[in-house]
C-alpha cells in the first residue's frame, strides 16, 4: 500500500466524519429555517409536509410588531462593546499571569473563582447597585456586568495560548533591549493571532447569548435578542414560527463573524513565525 | 503594600454593601402615607410623565396597546410597555422591588403572586383612589375580584390591591364529533353500560379518556403533566372537581386527605392510560399542539384556549371543539390584575391609567379585540357577544371555578406540589408518600407566612 | 537602575490591573454581600439583617434530600458532558486541521450551535423532541425504530439534556482546540519526522504535549460552565420528570425566586463554589503539572 493511497483513504475517512458531524448540526438548523417560514399548524403537523406554501408572516411580525430590529442592534452594540474592551484587557492580564507570574497562583484562581457562583447570586446585588446609580437600562451597565464574567474566562483562555509560546524569542528581544511593552505588542501578539481570534469570538458569543443579566439589567432601550426570544413563550402557547425566525436572524451576524475570522483560525495564518 | 490596600478595600466593600442592601431593600417597603405626601409635594406640573409597564405578549396586551394613543391624548401621560415572558416577569418584578426606585409603575399581577405582592408591600392598596374617584367595583365578576382584587381574601382587613384584567380559568375542552360518533357510542355502551355523553363527574371523564385512547385512535386527554406550573394547574382541577383543596379556611393543610389522594390516583391513571406519550414533560404549548392537530379527544385547559382551538387558521378541529366547566364541583380559576408598584414615583398617574383602562368604554373596546373581559357588564354586552359568541361559555367556566390559595408563598407551594406530583406520576413515590411530604412542607409554609 | 525582575513585576502589575479593577468593582461587592447574607436569614420578602443565624442555613440545606439529588445529578452531568465534548471536539478539530478541501464550510457549520442562545436551543429542541409531534420521533418511525419519550421519562430525560448540551456546546471545544492546533510551531513535528517518528507517536508525544496548556484551559472553562448549566433545564424540563434533571443551578434559581429564600440560595451556592474550586484545582494540578507558587 503506497503512501499516497494511505493518505487518500484517511482523507476520505475525514470527509465522511466531518460530513456526518456537519449534517447532525445542519439538519436541525435547516428544520428551524423551515419552521420560520411555516404557520403554526404546519409547524407541528406530523407527518411533516415537505412542500408547503411558505409565509413571511413570522419575519414580518418579528421585525414589525415585535421590533426585533432594535433588539438586534442592542445585542450587536453590547457584544461588540464587550469584546473590544475585554479582549485587550484580558490579553494583558493573561500575559501577566503567564510570564510575570503576577500574584502567583492565588490571584489567578481568585480571578477564576469569581465565576464559580451561579449568576443569580451576583445579579441581585448588582441590580440593586446599578439601579441606585442609574446604570440599569444603559449600555454601559450591561457591558460592565457582562465584562465581569467575560474577563476571567478570556484571561485564562489567553493564558493557555501564551503558555504555548517558547520563551526564547522574548528573551532574545529583551537582550536586544526591547521593553516588556514592545515585546508584548510586536512579538507575542502577532504569534498568538489564533488565540486572540478565538478569544474574541468567545467573548462575542458570551455577550450575544447572555440571558439572565440581560433580563434583569436591561429595559426597553437596551433589550437584547435573548430576552426577546424568551418572550415568545406566552400564555397562548409558544410562538414557534416567530421564535425560529428570530433564532435564524440571530445566527447570521455570528456566521459572518466566523467567516471573517476563519482565515486566521483555519489556515493558521499568523503574523510571524517562530524561526530557528 | 498592595496587599494592605486590598484588605482595606475589601473591608470598605463589606461595610458599603451592607449599608446599600439594608437601606435599599427596606425602603422599598415604605408606608403609603409617606409616599403620597412626597408625591403631592413633587407633582406640581404633570409635565412629561411616562408610565412604564411590564406586560406579557398576548392579544390582551395588544388590545390595550392599540388604544394607548387615546389615553395619551386624554391625559397627556405617555405609556411604555415592556414585554417579557411569564416566568421571566416574576423574576424581573421581584428583582425590581428590591430597589428603592422601581422601573415599573403599573404592573400586571398573576393570581399566583396575588398573595405575595400585597403581603410584602410591593404593591399598594387602591381603596383610597377607588373611594376618591367613585370607581364602581361591583361590575366585576365577584370571583375575579376575590382572586385578583382583595387581599386577604377573607376577614375584616381586606383591601383592594388590584383591578382584574382578564381571567384564564380552566375547564374541559372536548371534541363533540367524537362524542357524537355512533360507532364509538355503541362500543362505549357495550363496555360500560353507560351512554357516551358530555361527562359530569371526574371519574366519568377519566373513564372516557381511557376509552378514547383505546378505541378512537386519539389520545384521551392532552395533559400538561410537566413539572411545576403545568402539572399543578391541571391537577388542581382534578382536586377541586372532587371538592378538595390545599388548605382549609383556617390554613390547616388538606393536601393529603382522601379527596386529594383520589385526585392524584385519577390523575395518574389518566397519565398512564389516557394521555399522549410525553405528557409528563408537557407544558401548555406541547399539550395545546396535540389538541390543535386533532390528536386528542379532550384537554383540561384555559378558557383562552377556546378562541385558538376554534380558529380554523390555528386548529384542525375548529368546528368540533367545545368547552364546558370542569366536570365535578369546580375547576381552577386563574387571572391577572392591574396593580401599582409601591416603589413607583408616579402613583397618581398610574391610577389614572388603571381607571381609564378599566372604564366601561375602554373595557368594551378591548373585549372587542380579543381580550377576555372580567367585567360582567362587558361580558353581557350584545356587541361583544355578537363578535365573540364564545364569551358566554367562558363566563360559565369562570363562575364555576376557584383559585389556589393565595398567600405569601403561593409560588413555592406550587413548586412543592408540582415536584411531588411529578415524582408520583413517574412512579418514584406512592400518592400517600408524595402528598404527605407536600403536606408537611405546606404546613411549614403556612407557619412561615404567619397564617397559623 | 531597575533590575529586569523588578521591571517585570511592575509591568505585570500594570498589565493585570484593569482586569482586577473591573472585577473588584463589579463582582467583589456582590460576592461579599452574598457571602455575608448566607449567615443571616435574609429572604426577598423580608430583606433585613436582623436575624443572624450563623451556620443554620448551611445545616438546613444539608438536610434537604433534594439538594443531594441535585448535586448528584449535576456531577453526573458535568462528568459526562465535558469528557464527551472534549473527545469528540478534539477529534473533529484534528480532522479540520488536516489539508482537505471545504474546511471553511465545515468549520462554519460546526461552529453554529454555539452561537445560538441557550434559551432558543432549548425551545427548539423541545419542539424537535416532542414525543408525539416532534420530528425526531417521526424520523425514528420512518426507520421502524420505536419512538422515545425524550423528555417525559425520568430515566431518559437527563440523557436527553446531555445530548442537547453536547450538540450545543461541542463547537466551543472545536473552536478553542483548533485555534490551539493552529498555534503549534512546526519545528518539533519536522524534527520528529526526520528522526523517524510515526504519525501516531508524534501525535501523542508532541501534539498532546504542546497542547497541554490549551487543553487544560478548555476543559477547566468547560467544567465551570457546565456546573452553571440552567437554561436547558429551565426551558425543557423544569427539573422533571420527578427530580431527574434538577441541575444545581436550577435548584438555586428556584430557591431564590420561588422560595424567596435568598440566604439559603447563597449558602447552597457557596457549598457549590467549594466543590467546583476543589475540582478545578485538582484538574489544574493534574493537567498542567504545576505546583502552587
Amino acid at each position: 500500500m503506497g503512501l499516497k493511497q494511505n493518505k487518500n483513504i484517511s482523507n476520505i475517512f475525514t470527509y465522511i466524519i466531518l460530513s456526518v458531524a456537519s449534517l447532525l448540526i445542519l439538519l436541525p438548523i435547516l428544520w428551524v429555517i423551515r419552521t420560520s417560514f411555516a404557520s403554526e399548524l404546519i409547524a407541528y403537523e406530523i407527518p411533516p409536509k415537505l412542500f408547503f406554501v411558505p409565509t413571511l408572516k413570522n419575519y414580518i411580525e418579528l421585525f414589525g410588531r415585535l421590533g426585533f430590529g432594535s433588539f438586534l442592534k442592542n445585542s450587536l452594540i453590547i457584544a461588540i462593546g464587550c469584546t473590544v474592551v475585554s479582549v485587550p484587557i484580558a490579553a494583558l492580564g493573561g500575559f501577566a499571569f503567564t510570564r510575570y507570574r503576577t500574584g502567583g497562583t492565588t490571584l489567578k484562581f481568585s480571578v477564576l473563582a469569581t465565576q464559580m457562583l451561579p449568576g443569580i447570586i451576583l445579579v441581585l446585588p448588582i441590580f440593586v447597585i446599578f439601579n441606585t446609580i442609574h446604570f440599569t437600562n444603559t449600555y454601559i451597565g450591561i457591558i460592565l456586568a457582562i465584562l465581569s464574567f467575560n474577563l476571567p474566562f478570556l484571561v485564562w483562555l489567553l493564558m493557555g495560548f501564551f503558555e504555548g509560546i517558547p520563551k526564547d524569542i522574548e528573551d532574545a528581544a529583551a537582550v536586544d533591549g526591547a521593553t516588556p511593552w514592545s515585546t508584548f505588542f510586536r512579538i507575542v501578539l502577532p504569534i498568538t493571532v489564533p488565540g486572540i481570534m478565538s478569544a474574541s469570538i468567545l467573548s462575542f458569543i458570551l455577550s450575544w447569548n447572555e440571558f439572565l443579566f440581560a433580563l434583569l439589567l436591561t429595559g426597553n432601550n437596551t433589550k437584547t435578542i435573548t430576552v426577546s426570544l424568551s418572550a415568545m413563550v406566552t400564555h397562548r402557547g409558544t410562538l414557534i414560527g416567530i421564535l425560529s425566525a428570530g433564532t435564524i436572524i440571530a445566527i447570521i451576524p455570528m456566521i459572518l463573524l466566523s467567516i471573517f475570522v476563519k482565515k486566521y483560525l483555519i489556515e493558521g495564518l499568523t503574523f510571524g513565525a517562530v524561526k530557528g | 503594600m498592595y496587599k494592605k490596600i486590598l484588605i482595606i478595600f475589601i473591608t470598605l466593600a463589606v461595610i458599603v454593601s451592607m449599608g446599600v442592601a439594608g437601606s435599599g431593600c427596606k425602603s422599598a417597603v415604605t408606608t403609603e402615607k409617606a409616599d403620597t405626601a412626597t408625591q403631592e409635594a413633587a407633582s406640581g406640573a404633570k409635565g412629561e410623565v411616562t408610565l412604564r409597564m411590564l406586560m406579557e405578549d398576548i392579544p390582551a396586551t395588544h388590545a390595550v396597546e392599540a388604544l394607548l394613543p387615546e389615553f395619551t391624548a386624554a391625559t397627556g401621560i405617555k405609556v411604555e410597555f415592556e414585554i417579557v415572558q411569564y416566568m421571566d416577569m416574576h423574576q424581573k418584578l421581584v428583582t425590581n422591588f428590591m430597589s428603592p426606585t422601581g422601573q415599573y409603575d403599573v404592573i400586571e399581577v398573576d393570581n399566583y403572586w396575588a398573595g405575595e405582592f400585597p403581603a410584602t408591600g410591593w404593591i399598594i392598596p387602591l381603596d383610597d383612589y377607588i373611594k376618591r374617584d367613585n370607581f364602581d367595583v361591583s361590575v366585576y365578576i365577584p370571583a375575579m375580584l376575590d382572586m385578583v382584587g382583595y387581599f386577604p381574601r377573607t376577614g375584616n382587613n381586606k383591601q383592594i390591591y388590584m383591578l382584574p384584567i382578564y381571567s384564564y380559568s380552566m375547564g374541559l375542552l372536548y371534541r363533540e364529533d367524537l362524542i357524537n360518533d355512533t360507532e364509538l357510542q355503541e362500543t362505549y355502551k357495550a363496555l360500560y353500560n353507560e351512554d357516551l355523553k358530555v361527562p359530569e363527574t371526574l371519574e366519568e371523564y377519566v373513564q372516557q379518556c381511557r376509552f378514547m385512547q383505546e378505541n378512537a385512535g386519539v389520545s384521551g386527554s392532552a395533559m400538561q403533566g410537566g413539572r411545576g406550573d403545568p402539572i399543578v394547574m391541571e391537577w388542581s382541577n382534578y382536586l377541586f372537581a372532587l371538592g378538595g383543596d390545599y388548605y382549609d379556611e383556617n390554613w390547616n393543610v388538606t393536601i393529603n386527605d382522601e379527596k386529594a389522594i383520589k385526585a392524584v390516583e385519577l390523575y395518574k391513571e389518566n397519565i398512564q392510560y389516557g394521555s399522549p406519550e410525553g405528557a409528563l414533560s408537557f407544558a401548555l404549548d406541547d399539550a395545546l399542539r396535540i389538541m390543535s392537530q386533532g390528536k386528542a379527544y379532550s384537554m383540561i385547559s384555559y378558557i383562552i384556549m377556546l378562541p385558538l382551538l376554534t380558529d380554523p387558521e390555528q386548529s384542525t378541529v375548529a368546528d368540533s371543539t367545545r368547552m364546558i366547566p370542569m366536570p365535578g364541583e369546580l375547576g381552577l380559576a386563574g387571572g391577572w390584575g392591574w396593580a401599582i408598584a409601591a416603589n413607583s414615583q408616579y402613583k397618581d398617574e398610574s391610577w389614572e391609567f388603571i381607571k381609564w383602562v378599566e372604564s366601561a368604554e375602554i373595557a368594551k373596546k378591548r373585549a372587542l379585540n380579543d381580550s377576555t373581559p372580567a367585567r360582567i357588564d362587558v361580558c353581557e354586552d350584545a356587541d361583544v357577544i355578537a363578535k365573540y359568541p364564545i364569551y358566554p361559555t367562558m363566563l360559565k367556566v369562570i363562575s364555576k371555578s376557584k383559585p389556589i390559595p393565595e398567600f405569601l408563598y403561593s409560588a413555592e407551594m406550587v413548586e412543592i406540589v408540582g415536584r411531588e406530583l411529578s415524582l408520583i406520576c413517574s412512579g418514584e413515590k406512592t400518592a400517600q408518600e408524595g402528598l404527605d411530604l407536600a403536606a408537611k412542607e405546606l404546613e411549614e409554609l403556612a407557619v412561615k407566612a404567619k397564617l397559623k | 537602575m531597575k533590575t529586569l525582575a523588578q521591571q517585570k513585576k511592575r509591568t505585570g502589575l500594570f498589565f493585570i490591573s484593569p482586569t482586577v479593577l473591573i472585577l473588584i468593582l463589579v463582582v467583589l461587592v456582590p460576592l461579599i454581600f452574598s457571602f455575608v447574607i448566607s449567615f443571616f436569614n435574609y429572604t426577598l420578602v423580608d430583606p433585613s439583617f436582623d436575624r443572624f443565624i450563623l451556620f443554620k442555613n448551611y445545616s438546613t440545606i444539608f438536610q434537604d434530600t433534594y439538594l443531594w439529588n441535585s448535586l448528584k445529578i449535576t456531577l453526573i452531568f458535568v462528568f459526562t458532558v465535558v469528557p464527551l465534548e472534549f473527545v469528540l471536539g478534539f477529534f473533529i478539530a484534528l480532522l479540520l486541521n488536516r489539508n482537505i478541501r471545504f474546511k471553511g464550510l465545515f468549520y462554519t457549520i460546526l461552529t453554529i450551535p454555539m452561537v445560538m442562545s441557550p434559551v432558543a436551543v432549548g425551545l427548539i429542541w423541545k419542539m424537535f423532541l416532542h414525543a408525539d409531534l416532534g420530528i425526531v420521533n417521526y424520523i425514528f418511525s420512518v426507520f421502524n425504530l420505536p419512538s422515545v419519550n425524550w423528555l417525559g421519562s425520568n430515566k431518559i430525560a437527563l440523557l436527553t439534556i446531555i445530548l442537547v448540551d453536547i450538540w450545543h456546546q461541542i463547537s466551543f471545544m472545536i473552536l478553542i482546540l483548533l485555534a490551539g492546533l493552529k498555534s503549534l510551531p512546526k519545528e518539533p513535528f519536522e524534527s520528529a519526522k526526520i528522526d523517524g517518528a510515526s504519525n501516531t507517536q508524534s501525535f501523542f508525544y508532541i501534539t498532546l504535549g504542546l497542547m497541554r496548556p490549551v487543553i487544560s484551559v478548555a476543559i477547566l472553562i468547560r467544567v465551570i460552565f457546565s456546573f452553571k448549566t440552567y437554561d436547558l433545564v429551565y426551558t425543557m424540563t423544569r427539573g422533571g420528570p420527578g427530580v431527574s434533571t434538577e441541575l444545581i443551578s436550577y435548584f438555586i434559581y428556584k430557591k431564590t425566586f420561588m422560595g424567596m429564600d435568598f440566604s439559603q440560595a447563597t449558602a447552597i451556592s457557596y457549598v457549590l463554589f467549594v466543590i467546583i474550586m476543589v475540582i478545578v484545582i485538582f484538574l489544574f494540578r493534574e493537567m498542567s503539572g504545576r505546583k502552587w507558587d
